[in-house]
């Protein structure tokens, strides 16, 4: 079940509706401050998820006039008839032959996707925190999903790794039961498939070997030794294994002797680097892509499909993690060096097959790479009317900079000072000669001025670079032309 | 700007004039025809820029070839099909360029008072070399150092004033933020010929590579042209 497009109208700053046709996998929006963009995905996040309580800006409530509709793929059954189920509140969900909303019957036949809010300041994550409960067997994993986050330590998904392995240790040891066995293996499979795709965007420091001498190896031993223990003391909080070289090996999955490899694998390929020696900016990507794993893994109720084929990892087409997600994130490019930016939403799309990623940015390296249909645009006139376009154009080689001028309204992707010169510049250059010779003087003197000011920083990168390859293709052959009317000269 | 000798008339003109009245008329196709007879004449570069229009940059696309009416449609009606009317454009001048005409009822007359001081001329400096008419190779100079485009100095004050409007009105320095910054374009056009220069001792190479850069095949070639007057090599 995928999102094909929304219709939303009556909650500030939408005055006038918008109608947006979203596409399968990404939706980019990019827009100035105050454009909307948050609004929508929480727009997009109520209507799935119900109102939250406590909300920043409680959306359902003080707009009677809000319509939002919601367009998905599935389409009605008509044959059977039957009603739709609970999560699609109202009418809000609608089938896609005419999306526009003449056509309002109601999805059924399809399981809730998996839905993610991820908002703009990270430290906010909801149900990131595991409250302690009473009892010596833990808590339910959906309680402690749903929680909200402290902020007081980043290290919450881990512990709420570590609660949740408790538990089930404790339940293993309670009930004698192996069930638990599998959902054990599939937290693992989450917390690895985290890794792998934090990996990937973070690369250059995770793998980087200079850090691992610095690892104390008592907290990776810790943990190894102790893998059923409390895990809320201070070595098992610190040693959390995301070095992951490759995806999960179950071979080892079928034994309860061997409980460190059932936790860690073969610890060759996978030595835990603590969080706090990671730098924030991969803790903080790390921490969001693991819930994200997390909240998927719990929401599909652990079900890997079929049993897992340790010889065949790719086995699994019904595995949770193939399953249809919906990731809202705001502000997606949050702590990341440029080149890092340009790597999250490949790496997300790789390793969640089955994720559609809405996302807002104001940053052109997320754009970069988008096809057709990926991107929308808000734009937001004089009186405070917010419109939206679809990019119809491939976001594909193109410069930052033409990405900034051409698609993010950036006129002059220079300092405010130089930009304030240019815009002067532009302005005398239109206005045309005066007609009084002093004042035309003046005029030219100040347009000297800034044009010094204006000259170098308004390089265009792409048509400059464009322009130098065909300055050496011609150079190629006029040089040609010259050696062989030399030859013949000779001759 | 630089002078342009035209080829005679394609054989599908006339038959293009009988069948259909107006320029919208023409198929895709048709208006393509037309285009690629322009570019032959032009060498694909535009006629009032000198970009170009071969390769158009992605982002902005705003050095597209296209056809430019010298004596717009709005005013001359008759001429939409006039061979030598039609002048191969990148979509930036064509655009800027507009239906204005100075003697025409509709031209910005507040524009007109501002520059009264110029006295008034007729039209426009055409790229077409023509027996009639100035030679726009001498109608216009070049400062190296900034990359403008001006009127030449030493032309009479009617044809000084006719160059000054076509600069003004084509907007040949444009230095608009949604558009390529032309002067920057072709300082970096320069720019990468003297670092070419560097590498090349013989001096039969060195002339030969400018020679070759003031060829109306190539981009900026008048601009390269006053370049090379100026640094002493044989052109």
């Amino acid at each position: 079940m995928h999102l094909t497009g929304i219709e939303l109208g009556g909650v500030p700053p939408f005055t006038d509706p918008i109608t947006l046709r979203f596409d399968e996998r990404v939706n980019v929006f990019i827009g100035p401050n105050a454009s909307g963009k948050s609004r929508i995905l929480e727009v997009v996040k109520d209507e799935l998820l119900g109102p939250e309580e406590n909300a920043k800006r409680p959306i359902s409530d003080g707009h009677e006039h809000l319509r939002a509709t919601l367009v998905s793929d599935d389409v009605f059954d008509e044959i059977t008839g039957s009603r739709p189920p609970d999560w699609a509140r109202g009418n809000y969900l609608f089938a896609s032959e005419d999306w526009l909303g003449t056509d309002t019957r109601p999805i059924v036949n399809s399981e809730k996707p998996a839905v993610i809010y991820v908002g703009s300041i990270r430290e906010g994550l909801p149900g990131l925190s595991y409250e302690p409960e009473t009892g010596d067997d833990g808590g339910t994993s959906e309680k402690a999903l749903n929680s909200p986050f402290s902020g007081t330590s980043t290290n919450c998904a881990f512990m709420l790794l570590g609660k949740e392995l408790r538990a089930l240790g404790v339940e293993l040891r309670l009930k004698g039961e192996v069930s638990p066995f599998k959902k054990l293996a599939e937290l693992r499979y989450a917390e690895r498939l985290a890794g792998s795709c934090s990996q990937e965007i973070c690369n250059e420091v995770i793998r980087d070997p200079k850090l691992e001498r610095f690892i104390p190896d008592r907290y990776a031993l810790d943990r190894i030794r102790d893998p059923h223990g409390d895990l809320n003391d201070i070595g098992a909080q610190h040693s959390i294994g995301i070095r992951t070289t490759d995806k999960p090996n179950f071979d080892s999955f079928s034994s309860l002797e061997q409980p460190d490899q059932l936790l860690y694998g073969n610890v060759k390929d996978a030595i835990p680097i603590p969080i706090p020696h990671l730098s924030s900016g991969t803790e903080g990507t790390l921490l969001w892509i693991l819930w994200l794993a997390l909240k998927v893994v719990h929401h599909y109720n652990f079900d890997s499909g079929t049993e897992r084929d340790p010889q065949n990892h790719s086995d699994f087409k019904d595995s949770w993690d193939k399953k249809p997600a919906i990731l809202l994130i705001d502000e997606i490019e949050n702590h990341l060096h440029p080149t890092w930016q340009r790597r999250v939403i490949p790496a997300l799309l790789e390793n969640f097959p089955g994720l559609q990623i809405f996302a807002t940015t104001h940053s052109p390296f997320v754009v970069a790479g988008l096809k057709a249909g990926q991107v929308h645009v808000l734009k937001r006139d004089e009186n405070g009317v917010v419109s939206a376009s679809t990019e119809q154009r491939d976001v594909i080689g193109w410069t930052m900079d033409e990405i900034l001028r051409g698609m993010m309204g950036v006129d002059d992707p220079t300092d405010e000072d130089t930009a304030n010169a240019a815009k002067e510049l532009r302005q005398l250059r239109n206005e045309g000669p005066r007609v009084d010779e002093k004042a035309e003087d003046a005029r030219q003197q100040r347009m000297l001025e800034l044009r010094a000011m204006v000259d170098r920083d308004l390089l265009a990168g792409g048509p400059l670079a464009a322009q130098r390859e065909l300055f050496e293709r011609n150079l190629a052959e006029i040089l040609e032309e010259h050696r062989k009317a030399q030859g013949l000269n000779q001759d | 700007m630089h002078s342009i000798p035209r080829s005679p008339e394609p054989h599908f003109l006339p038959e293009l004039l009988n069948r259909y009245s107006d320029w919208n008329q023409l198929e895709i196709a048709e208006r393509r025809l037309v285009r690629g007879a322009l570019a032959e004449d032009f060498n694909g570069i535009c006629g009032y820029c000198e970009r170009s229009c071969v390769e158009p940059t992605r982002a902005e696309r705003d050095n597209e070839e296209s056809v430019d009416h010298f004596r717009p449609r709005r005013h001359f009606p008759n001429e939409w099909l006039n061979w030598l009317n039609l002048i191969y454009s990148c979509r930036r001048c064509n655009q800027s360029k507009g239906s204005k005409w100075p003697t025409a009822g509709d031209y910005d007359n507040q524009r007109l008072a501002r520059i009264t001081r110029y006295q008034q001329v007729s039209e426009y400096v055409c790229p077409n070399q023509s027996e009639h008419g100035p030679q726009c190779d001498a109608l216009f100079d070049y400062d190296l150092a900034a990359g403008e485009i001006g009127p030449a100095n030493d032309v009479d004050d009617a044809h000084w004033s006719m160059a000054y409007r076509t600069i003004a009105d084509i907007d040949l320095n444009s230095i608009q933020p949604s558009q390529q910054n032309l002067p920057e374009l072709r300082k970096e056009w320069l720019r990468i010929l003297e670092t070419t220069l560097r590498r090349f001792s013989n001096p039969d190479e060195r002339s030969a590579i400018v020679f070759g850069h003031c060829q109306r095949d190539q981009p900026f070639s008048s601009f390269v042209l006053a370049y090379a007057r100026r640094n002493g090599f044989e052109v």
